[in-house]
């Protein structure tokens, strides 16, 4: 009962819980107060004055906004008084207001045109000229500022602070000239910026993509899931006459918290670009015809049985399946097991080891109650954007937040970077695991200070071990995020974890893995791995198929006689460019599944269009285990067709139907997510070499040696994921391929002096024969005796560097002018 | 670049402000209990140093305190006794508001955009003025209309005092001696309108 309190609102009695805000208790009751800067989700400031109530025994009307409510309390919020306030407040707002409400993107869902519908005086007394400022401030990479028509409710600005962590959008100037602005020299670049136009109650910032291109009430709303990460967003894709022309939020609290990324929010345009494949294609010697489904169909089908009867079904492999829904990816291993029956089959494209793990489940909220979130080779704000903000708020509240690995994740939050080059990260974890081990008799060590620097350059030394055992030590809620490319590094975290949890102790530890794309655990799940079946299931002692490595190198070898690449552009996403390029050289017979032609699929002899997300139904896995349902938004179109459409009639070409119903397969995927559900969400598998994860699939070693040349010198080369990188979604966007990572090599400048390398020169990194000449760039945040690479950036493949994982030995050599002409 | 740790030829000390006054700049930091706190003065002194605030001082203050550029720019340019731009060995701030507008500020901006051949925000060509306007009443009102020339008030400046006060500056009289001579009207004292130089 102390919990809540009762208040009298407009005569009425309301309870509400302790701590709430008046606004908040109000709407409780159906009561509406109108607000501008006021956002649940932000901190109350009380700037905007819309929210003035009358309270007993306040000599003055109060916001609303900043009020709790107290027990006894007696609030009117339909006074005479209050209704004059809000006409003069609104007077004040539309002073210099320009109230181009007909050409404005938020006209229509504007609060401003709305309160003042409701409240408003419909007349101004101002009889000089309004106020000028600028109309289209070009705030950064996706949006564009009005500054006549910010009422300074200071939303965005409080959002860029509070929530993304990063302080970039301000307050500038002050009084009648003030204005949302950035730091002399910057732009607002953040990966969250698109959250500000959602936020803004007016129409002050507008999206570049979606701006003068439709009036609200022209949208049909879909609710559907984001497929550009493994969080799984939940999205609202806003169609004006069948054209997607804008993607908006659509909270659910334990997912996105109401937030999402801009390449979430802004990557959409490629759903409509001219260069999409329209219609199946065939290659004719050098070129390829267009074909109707009927004709490549066959086509394939009758090359795949030719290839089955010459060479057996293991003679052909499938890759693909993370970018597919649960029910395709569920097809897609029944065309490979059933219809032509070869084990080989593989969702992972771009090198993760571990898409899942059952022993530590994770939880998108976990981190939330976290004490301790460690980060092992992992960039969250790259790889699984808008749950980072999670990341960042624990730190800003005070829980420890620990980077180890090769690349400094650049936080704005207090946090402590360990640099550990890959290679040692596994024996730095199982050091750190005996020292946590040893450290259980021994009382809990005190706080762990952290610094929001990195904690510099170089090898990590004993501190950086220390930092980590000690904040493991006193922590009750860990939550460790991996990016699962390693699984020595995955074992070696299990004996971390398993050292940490003490018999009795309530302990809550969790491990989150962001997968490859945006359903790789769908994938794993259905059964898409040599080794598993759907459901987890391992298959039987030595029937396990080739994982995507060992594929690439049977068809490299000419044992692999046709390959069927799904939503994977290999030559790209592949950290083995070399064996990528040979493997797709030698292999006889080559189909390519895709909404582009990829450089990939430019070798294909088959390529089939394939329908975006938007076109889809079924269910999706986010990266800790939940389901999530989508409905069809759009038609295929004409000549595409939805992957799972597509295996199901290639089946029906080989002569074996997949289902017998249109309901079949739905409802035996549902029955496995049912089985594979624990607490709400899916498990997942164990980790490689644990009792139950299956017979190992064949080793696909690929070292190869590496001629040192006399005169460079060896750095490890260290690619990192971008958000804006990879992906044929970006690439083909014409909205969003202009903010695509250029190549680069990133140099610490240590090194940099060293090989006397400026910003901007060419240098050359080499692995064997092959050599990629790149800018550079110097910046404190590389680790020393590291060349960091974005990874799927606009430029040469550093792929052809590495030889399976994202890290390599190479060779760099400034290159002389001459020799670059 | 400046050699850092030497002084160079002249005997001028050219390393950066922040690591000559490094001391300086630890005890300030050291006077509050959050780091942030020390933002205005630290603003203060890069501007003691250079005359404003340049976007390098910006971006050391940032670093310093742990705040966003964003942030350390948005304070700075809040209040207007901080200056982003090279100003003059004067800055003349003439009063924006209602009760030094009502009392004749605007003839006053006029009569000094004239006679220093400037516009607001502009310094002259020989170094010397920097002419400003505040929004923000400079708390003055008494002596309405009313300016700051660095840190000295001038009251009841009508366009005749103006002129007096440009002249004796250009003659270099001291500033403080100046604004304690001619500067300051006791309150309630009328300024007559016939006065001139
Ligand atoms: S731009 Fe919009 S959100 Fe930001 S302060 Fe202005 S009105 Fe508020
Ligand atoms: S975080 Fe991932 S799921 Fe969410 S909007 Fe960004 S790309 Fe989409
Ligand atoms: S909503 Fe309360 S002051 Fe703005």
């Amino acid at each position: 009962m102390s919990d809540t309190v009762t208040l009298t609102i407009n005569g009425r009695a309301v309870q509400a819980p302790k701590g709430m805000g008046l606004v908040e208790a109000a709407a409780l009751a159906g009561i509406e107060i109108p607000v501008f800067c006021h956002h649940r989700k932000l901190k109350p400031v009380g700037v905007c004055r819309m929210c003035l109530v009358e309270v007993e025994g306040q000599r003055k009307p109060v916001p609303a906004c900043t009020t709790q409510v107290a027990d006894g309390m007696v609030v009117r919020t339909e006074s005479d008084l209050i209704r004059h306030l809000r006409q003069g407040v609104l007077e004040f707002l539309l002073l210099n207001h320009p109230l181009d409400c007909p050409v404005c993107d938020k006209g229509g869902e504007c609060p401003l045109q709305d309160n003042t519908f409701k409240y408003g005086p419909a007349t101004s007394r101002l009889s000089v000229p309004k106020m000028k400022k600028r109309k289209a401030v070009d705030l950064g990479n996706f949006i564009v500022l009005d500054e006549e028509r910010c009422i300074l409710c200071r939303r965005c600005t409080r959002f860029d602070a509070e929530v993304a962590c990063e302080g970039t959008l301000v307050v500038g100037q002050r009084a009648h000239e003030a204005l949302i602005t950035t730091a002399d020299g910057e732009t607002y670049d953040s990966y969250f910026s698109g959250n500000v136009i959602e936020l803004c109650p007016v129409g002050a910032l507008t999206s570049k993509a979606y701006r003068f291109k439709g009036r609200p009430w022209d949208l049909s709303r879909v609710p559907s899931v984001c497929t550009a990460c493994p969080v799984g967003c939940n999205i609202e894709l806003d169609f004006r006459f069948g054209e997607l022309a804008r993607v908006l939020s659509r909270e659910n609290p334990e997912v996105d918290n109401g937030w999402l990324c801009d390449r979430g929010r802004f990557n959409y345009r490629y759903v409509h670009s001219a260069d999409r494949v329209t219609q199946p294609l065939l290659r004719r010697g050098d070129t390829f015809v267009p074909v109707s489904w009927t004709e490549a169909l066959m086509e394939i089908a009758s090359r795949l049985r030719s290839v089955v009867r010459d060479h057996g079904p293991e003679a052909v492999g499938f890759i693909g399946g993370g970018r597919l829904t649960n029910e395709e990816a569920y097809t897609f291993q029944k065309l490979a097991r059933e219809a032509v029956g070869t084990p080989h089959i593989d969702h992972r494209v771009a090198g993760q080891k571990v898409t899942s793990w059952a022993g530590y489940p994770g939880r998108l909220d976990d981190i939330d109650g976290a004490d301790v979130v460690v980060l092992v080779d992992v960039l969250p704000a790259e790889q699984m954007p808008v749950a980072d903000l999670r990341i960042r708020r624990a730190a800003q509240r005070g829980a420890a937040l620990l980077a180890l690995g090769p690349a400094a994740p650049g936080y704005r939050v207090p946090h402590t970077f360990i640099p550990v080059m890959p290679a040692g990260l596994a024996r730095f974890l199982e050091e750190a695991a005996s020292l946590v081990a040893e450290g259980e008799g021994q009382g809990r060590t005190g706080e762990l200070s952290t610094t929001g620097a990195p904690a510099g350059p170089g090898p990590a030394g004993v501190d950086g071990q220390e930092a980590l055992v000690r904040a493991l030590r006193s922590a009750r809620r860990v939550v460790a995020i991996w990016g699962g490319t390693d699984a020595a590094v995955g074992r070696a975290l299990e004996r971390l974890l398993n050292a940490c949890r003490r018999t009795g102790d309530d302990r809550r530890l969790s491990v989150l893995i962001p997968g490859e794309q945006a359903n790789s655990r769908g994938a794993e799940a259905m059964g898409v791995r040599p080794d598993r079946l759907p459901g987890h299931r391992p298959v039987e002692a030595g029937a396990a198929g080739l994982d995507t490595a060992g594929m690439l190198q049977a068809a490299a070898q000419g044992r692999l006689h046709a390959l069927y690449l799904v939503g994977a552009n290999l030559q790209e996403t592949y950290p083995d460019g070399r064996l990528v390029r040979e493997a797709l050289s030698r292999v006889p017979f080559l189909v390519v599944q895709d909404l582009f032609l990829t450089e990939t699929a430019r070798q294909a002899d088959v390529v089939l269009p394939a329908a975006p997300f938007a076109a889809k139904s079924g269910t999706y896995v986010n990266l800790e285990g939940r389901v999530q349902e989508v409905q069809e938004a759009q038609a295929a179109g004409e000549n595409s067709r939805t992957d799972g459409d597509i295996f199901r009639a290639l089946a029906e070409a080989l002569g074996r139907r997949l289902d017998r119903s249109s309901h079949e397969i739905r409802w035996e995927v549902q029955h496995l997510l049912e089985e594979l559900t624990v607490d709400g969400f899916v498990t997942g598998a164990a980790l490689p070499g644990e009792a139950g994860a299956g017979a190992p699939a064949p080793a696909a070693g690929t070292a190869r040696g590496d001629g040192n040349r006399a005169d460079g010198r060896r750095l490890e080369l260290v690619a990192v994921s971008r958000l804006y990188g990879g992906g044929g979604t970006a690439r083909f966007d014409p909205a969003f391929s202009a903010v695509r990572p250029r190549a680069e090599a990133i140099f610490h400048p240590d090194d940099a002096a060293e090989l006397g390398i400026a910003a901007g020169d060419p240098v050359e990194l080499s692995s064997g024969p092959e050599a990629v000449t790149l800018p550079a760039r110097i910046s404190p945040q590389v680790v020393k005796g590291t060349v960091q690479v974005p990874r799927g950036a606009e430029g040469p493949a550093v792929n052809m560097l590495l030889t399976g994982g994202w890290h390599a030995p190479v060779t760099v050599r400034r290159r002389v002018l001459e020799e670059v002409g | 670049m400046a050699a850092i740790g030497a002084a160079a030829a002249d005997g001028r000390d050219r390393r950066p402000w922040w690591v000559r006054r490094e001391a300086d700049i630890e005890r300030l930091i050291a006077r509050y209990p959050k780091p942030k706190s020390a933002l205005m003065g630290l603003l203060w002194m890069a501007q003691e140093e250079r005359g404003y605030v340049a976007d390098e001082d910006v971006a050391f203050i940032a670093e310093r305190l742990g705040l966003s550029r964003g942030y350390v720019e948005s304070t700075c340019s809040f209040y207007s006794l901080y200056h982003r731009q090279p100003v003059g060995r004067y800055v003349i701030v003439v009063c924006g508001n209602i009760v030094c507008g009502l009392c004749g500020g605007a003839d006053l901006i006029r009569h000094l955009e004239e006679r220093l051949g400037v516009r607001v925000g502009e310094t002259t060509k020989d170094g010397l003025f920097t002419l400003l306007v505040t929004n923000e009443c400079v708390a003055a009102c008494d002596g309405a209309p009313a300016l700051q020339i660095n840190e000295e008030y001038f009251h009841k400046v009508n366009p005749q005092r103006a002129d007096r006060i440009l002249q004796a500056l250009r003659d270099g009289a001291d500033l403080a001696e100046l604004s304690e001579t001619i500067g300051l009207t006791a309150p309630g004292a009328v300024w007559e309108a016939g006065e001139s130089a």
